[in-house]
C-alpha cells in the first residue's frame, strides 16, 4: 500500500504520532513541502532522511505507519471533521510561527480563519470566584463586540466564561485543547463545543486522536494559547497554577500581559497581585485593553445601542415603569414592589415577560437588573 | 372454693388501630405469686408490682394466692403500661375484694391506664386510637386516665369516665360513687377558638415568598426556598400551616391519632386543631423520618400528616433519608415493615425545603461576598437528586430583608385573609376533581395535566417561547402548568391565561440559576 492512498490529515497524524521534535519536524516539512511529500520521501529513502533522523526515529516512523495503516483512523478523522495544518501551509496561523518551538503540525475542527485579525488569550483558574466568572464573561463579551477574538483553553471556570462571553458578542472564539479532538473534555462543555463550531470558531490541538487529557499536556498546550494571541489577559489565578505557565510563555513569546485586579483578600487572585507588582498591565474593563493595544476606533459599540432603543419602543407602560426603576442599578424583589407599586403576583408575571424579551435578567438572591 | 376467675376488657395498639384485649385473671391456692402471659413486653410484665402496691394503697387487700393473668388474644404482642388498670380491677374482682354493681356488665366497659404505686392513674399514649377502636367494636363506655380526657372529648356517642385514682374506679364499679362522664366538646367549638402560632402579618417584606407560599398552599404544592442564612426561611415555613384551610374533623382525628401513638400530645391538649409542623434536624435517620424501630412506630412524615414537613438545610440530610421521602411524597402513606410488625401510616404532608445557595451561604447575597468556587457550589447542589427535585413544584429565592425595610414597610396581610382565598381555591379544585382520587392540583399526573390545564392560545405561545429561551426541561414544563392551574384557581378562572403562566415560570427560576 502506497502512501498516496492516505489523506493529508492521516499522514499528519502519522507524523505527529512519532513524537519527533517540532524543530526537526519543521525542517522535514520545509525540505519536502507537505506531509505527502515527506511520506513519499520516507518510502523512497530519499536523501535528507538519513542524515536528519536517527535510527530510533526511523524505526518509529515505520512502526507507527504500520499501526495507522489499518487503524480505521481515516473514517474517524472524517467523522469528527478534523483537519490538519502544517507550518509550511499558507493558512498556518501567522502569529504562532514566531514563537520558540512552534508546533509543526496543528489539528483543528471548524474554521481556522477565526484566528486571523485581533486575537486575545483570556486565561485563569478552573477554581474561580463567581465575581471573577461574571467579570470574565462581561469583558469577553465587550471585546467580542469590538471585533476581538478570544483564545482560551476550554477548561472549567474562567476559560469557559471567556468562551461564553465571546460568543455572547459577534466574534468567533478559539479553544486550544490538551487532548485529542475526539474527546469531549471537559464533558460538561459538550454544548459549548457545538456552539463554538456553529459560530465560526475553531477547536485546536497538537495532539493526535485518542490522546488522553493528561496533566503534562496542559502546560505545553498553554504555549499555543499565548502563541496564537496578540496579548494575554489573566483574569484570576493562584500563584502555582497552569495560568502562570501561560503568562511565562507570553513573556518568552514577547506578548503583553494584562492582569485583572480581582479581590486582594482572596487566595484565588494571589497570582494577579504578584504580577501587577512585577509590572503587568493593569486593566478593569475592555476599553482599557483596546486602548493599550491601540485597537480603539470610532465604530465600536454602535451596534449595541441601536438594539436597545428598538426593543424599548414595543414596551407596555408597566414594563417601562419596571425598566426605569431598574436603570440606576440592580434591585431586590421587595424594593421593586415598592418602587413600581405593583402587587407581587403582577410583578412576577411582568418580569417573566421582560426576561423572555431579553430586557431584564434575574440574578442569584432574587435580584433583577437590566440586561446588558 | 379455691379457684377464682374474672375478666375485664381493654385495648392494645397495632399501628394506628386498636384491638380488643381481654384480661383474664385466674387465682388458685398455692405459693403466692403473679404471672402475666399472652406475649407481654417488659413494661406489661412489671405491671404486677405496680398493681400490687396500688391496690394496697387504695385500701384493699391482696390475698395470698397464685395468680395467672392472661392477655387474650395470646398470639399478639402487648406493650405499654396501659393494662395496669384492667389487671388491678380483674384481681379485685376475682378475689371478691370488689363486687360490681349489678347494673354494670364488665364486658361492656373498656379501661386503660397506668397505675403508680400510690394508686394514682397516669396518662398514657394512644388513648385516642384505642377509644376510636372501642367505638368501632361496639363498646360505649370507657374508663381512661383523667390526663387523657381532653384528647377524646370530641368523640360522640361514647361515655368517657376520666379517673384520677384507682379508688375512684373501684367505687364507680361498685356503684357507690359514680364518676362524672366527660362532657363532649364539639369540634367546631375547638376550631373557632384557634389561632395559628405564626401569623403572616408578622412577616415583613418577602413579597415574592409570601405570594409563593399562598400559591403553594392553594394547590398543595411542595415548596423549596433558597436563601442566605437569616433571610427568614424558617419563619416563612412556620407560617404555612396557618394559611392552609382549617383541619376538618376527620383530618384532625387522623393526625391526633398518629400523635397519640407517639405520646406527643400534652395532657391539656385535646384534638389537634392546628396543622402539624414538623421540622426534623438534618441529622435525622431514615427510621426517624419514615417510621421504624422494633415496634414500627410512625416517623416524622406521619407526624406531619395533614400538615407541613419542613426540612431545613436540605443538602445536609443524608442521601438515604432524602430518597426515602419519595414514596410518602408520591403515595401519601408509608408502609413500615419490621421483623415483628408491619404498619401502614398515613403521611400526606406538604414538603417545605430550605437550603443555602452554596456551602458558605452567601452566594448572590447583597451584603456579604461568597467564598465558594463554582465546583464547590455544584457539589453542594448535586446532593439533591433529580427525582426529589421533581416532586417540588415551586422554587423561590429568599433574600434577607434590610433592617430599614423591617421598620418602614406597610403592615402585611394576615394569615386569616390569605387563608380565605386559599380555602376558596381548594374548594374549586375539590369540585373539579370530584369522583377522582385527586384532591388538589399538585396531585395531577401527565394525563390530568392535559385534561385540566387548558391554556388559551396566547399562554400556549408564551410557554413555548419560555421553554426555548430559558432553556427549560420537560419536567419544568409540567410543573409550570400545574402551578399555573393553581394561580388561575386563585383568580377563579377556568382557563389558564398568559399572566398565570408568566407568574408560574418565576417559580422555576432556580432551575436556570442553580440546576442548569
Amino acid at each position: 500500500m502506497g502512501t498516496n492512498d492516505f489523506s493529508t490529515e492521516l499522514l499528519s497524524m502519522w507524523l505527529a504520532s512519532t513524537g519527533i521534535q517540532p524543530d526537526k519536524m519543521r525542517l522535514l516539512l520545509e525540505q519536502f513541502g507537505s506531509p505527502e511529500a515527506v511520506a513519499e520521501g520516507w518510502q523512497q529513502q530519499r536523501e535528507p532522511f538519513l542524515p536528519l533522523l536517527n535510527e530510533r526515529e526511523l524505526s518509529l516512523l515505520k512502526r507507527r505507519f504500520d499501526e495507522i495503516k489499518n487503524s480505521g483512523w481515516d473514517a474517524r478523522i472524517r467523522q469528527f471533521g478534523i483537519h490538519a495544518v502544517t507550518i509550511v501551509d499558507e493558512d498556518y496561523p501567522e502569529r504562532i510561527k514566531n514563537i520558540p518551538a512552534p508546533p509543526a503540525i496543528l489539528f483543528y475542527q471548524g474554521d481556522l480563519s477565526a484566528l486571523t485579525g485581533k486575537c486575545l488569550a483570556m486565561v485563569g483558574s478552573r477554581r474561580a470566584s463567581y465575581a471573577g466568572l461574571q467579570a470574565t464573561e462581561k469583558i469577553a463579551c465587550d471585546l467580542s463586540h469590538a471585533g476581538v477574538r478570544i483564545v482560551s483553553g476550554f477548561a472549567y471556570g474562567i476559560d469557559t466564561s471567556a468562551h461564553k462571553g465571546c460568543l455572547n458578542g459577534p466574534s468567533p472564539t478559539a479553544a486550544v485543547l490538551g487532548c485529542g479532538l475526539n474527546f469531549n473534555y471537559p464533558a460538561e462543555n459538550a454544548d459549548l463545543k457545538k456552539k463554538v463550531l456553529d459560530r465560526g470558531g475553531v477547536m485546536i490541538s497538537e495532539y493526535i486522536l485518542d490522546e488522553k487529557p493528561l496533566g503534562p499536556h496542559f502546560p505545553v498546550r498553554n504555549r499555543i494559547i499565548s502563541g496564537l494571541s496578540d496579548a494575554v489577559v489573566l483574569m484570576e489565578a493562584q500563584i502555582h497554577s497552569g495560568s502562570m505557565t501561560t503568562v511565562n510563555h507570553a513573556a518568552e513569546q514577547n506578548r503583553d500581559v494584562f492582569v485583572y485586579p480581582g479581590d486582594p483578600q482572596s487566595e484565588l487572585c494571589s497570582a494577579n497581585h504578584l504580577l501587577l507588582r512585577e509590572g503587568a498591565i493593569y486593566f478593569t474593563k475592555a476599553e482599557d485593553i483596546l486602548e493599550d493595544m491601540k485597537w480603539l476606533d470610532n465604530k465600536r459599540n454602535v451596534g449595541q445601542n441601536i438594539d436597545c432603543s428598538t426593543a424599548e419602543a414595543n414596551l407596555t407602560e408597566t414594563e417601562k415603569r419596571i425598566l426605569s426603576a431598574l436603570r440606576p442599578g440592580a434591585l431586590g424583589f421587595d424594593q421593586l414592589v415598592d418602587k413600581t407599586g405593583l402587587d407581587a403576583a403582577g410583578l412576577l408575571s411582568h418580569l417573566t415577560m421582560m426576561q423572555i424579551k431579553g430586557l431584564v435578567e434575574s440574578m442569584p438572591g432574587k435580584f433583577y437588573q437590566v440586561k446588558q | 372454693m379455691n379457684e377464682i376467675m374474672a375478666k375485664t376488657l381493654s385495648f392494645g395498639i397495632n399501628g394506628v388501630n386498636g384491638f380488643p384485649v381481654t384480661v383474664e385473671v385466674f387465682g388458685i391456692n398455692g405459693i403466692p405469686g403473679m404471672e402475666i402471659i399472652g406475649l407481654p413486653d417488659t413494661s406489661v410484665r412489671e405491671s404486677k408490682d405496680r398493681v400490687n402496691a396500688a391496690i394496697i394503697n387504695s385500701g384493699r387487700q391482696m390475698q395470698p394466692r397464685r395468680i395467672t393473668i392472661n392477655l387474650a388474644p395470646a398470639d399478639t404482642k402487648k406493650e405499654g403500661p396501659s393494662f395496669d388498670l384492667p389487671i388491678a380491677i380483674g384481681i379485685l374482682l376475682a378475689s371478691g375484694e370488689m363486687v360490681p354493681d349489678p347494673g354494670i356488665r364488665m364486658d361492656e366497659i373498656a379501661m386503660f391506664g397506668e397505675l403508680s404505686l400510690d394508686g394514682l392513674i397516669q396518662p398514657i399514649s394512644g388513648v385516642l386510637p384505642m377509644v376510636i377502636s372501642a367505638k368501632e367494636y361496639g363498646i360505649r363506655k370507657v374508663i381512661i386516665p383523667a390526663g387523657n380526657a381532653k384528647e377524646v372529648a370530641c368523640i360522640e356517642e361514647m361515655e368517657v369516665f376520666p379517673a384520677q385514682r384507682l379508688e375512684e374506679v373501684i367505687l364507680h364499679l361498685e356503684g357507690k360513687k359514680t364518676i362524672q362522664p366527660q362532657k363532649t366538646i364539639s369540634y367546631d367549638h375547638l376550631i373557632r377558638d384557634f389561632h395559628c402560632s405564626v401569623n403572616m402579618s408578622q412577616i415583613r417584606g418577602q413579597q415574592a415568598a409570601r405570594r409563593a407560599l399562598e400559591v403553594a398552599a392553594a394547590g398543595g404544592h411542595n415548596l423549596m426556598m433558597v436563601g442566605v442564612p437569616g433571610s427568614g426561611k424558617t419563619m416563612l415555613a412556620r407560617a404555612l400551616p396557618g394559611i392552609l384551610p382549617p383541619l376538618s374533623f376527620s383530618e384532625s382525628l387522623e393526625t391526633t391519632r398518629l400523635h397519640s401513638i407517639c405520646g406527643r400530645l400534652s395532657a391539656d391538649s385535646g384534638l389537634m386543631v392546628e396543622r402539624p409542623f414538623c421540622a426534623p434536624h438534618h441529622s435525622a435517620s431514615v427510621a426517624s423520618l419514615i417510621g421504624g424501630g422494633p415496634d414500627a412506630t410512625p416517623g416524622e412524615v406521619s407526624l406531619a400528616h395533614n400538615g407541613v414537613l419542613f426540612l431545613d438545610e436540605l443538602p445536609e440530610f443524608s442521601r438515604a433519608s432524602l430518597e426515602a421521602l419519595r414514596q410518602p411524597l408520591e403515595d401519601g402513606f408509608v408502609t413500615v415493615s419490621r421483623v415483628r410488625r408491619q404498619a401502614v401510616y398515613q403521611s400526606s404532608f406538604m414538603l417545605v425545603a430550605a437550603m443555602n445557595p452554596c456551602p458558605c451561604g452567601y452566594f448572590g447575597s447583597s451584603r456579604k461576598n461568597c467564598r465558594c468556587t463554582t465546583q464547590e457550589i455544584r457539589r453542594y447542589l448535586d446532593r439533591i437528586s433529580g427525582p426529589l427535585l421533581d416532586r417540588i413544584d415551586i422554587q423561590i429565592e429568599v433574600d434577607a430583608v434590610p433592617v430599614q425595610e423591617i421598620r418602614n414597610s406597610r403592615p402585611a396581610e394576615s394569615s386569616e385573609t390569605i387563608c380565605l382565598r386559599v380555602t376558596e381555591a381548594r374548594k374549586l379544585q375539590l369540585n373539579r376533581y370530584r369522583g377522582t382520587s385527586i384532591h388538589c392540583n399538585s396531585q395531577l399526573d401527565g394525563k390530568g395535566i392535559r385534561q385540566y390545564c387548558i391554556l388559551d392560545p396566547e399562554a400556549e405561545m408564551l410557554l413555548h417561547n419560555a421553554v426555548e429561551t430559558m432553556n427549560m426541561s420537560m419536567r419544568a414544563y409540567n410543573r409550570i402548568l400545574k402551578v399555573a392551574r393553581t394561580i388561575a384557581d386563585l383568580e377563579k378562572q377556568e382557563k389558564i391565561r398568559v399572566h398565570h403562566i408568566a407568574e408560574a415560570i418565576q417559580y422555576r427560576e432556580l432551575d436556570q440559576k442553580y440546576w442548569r
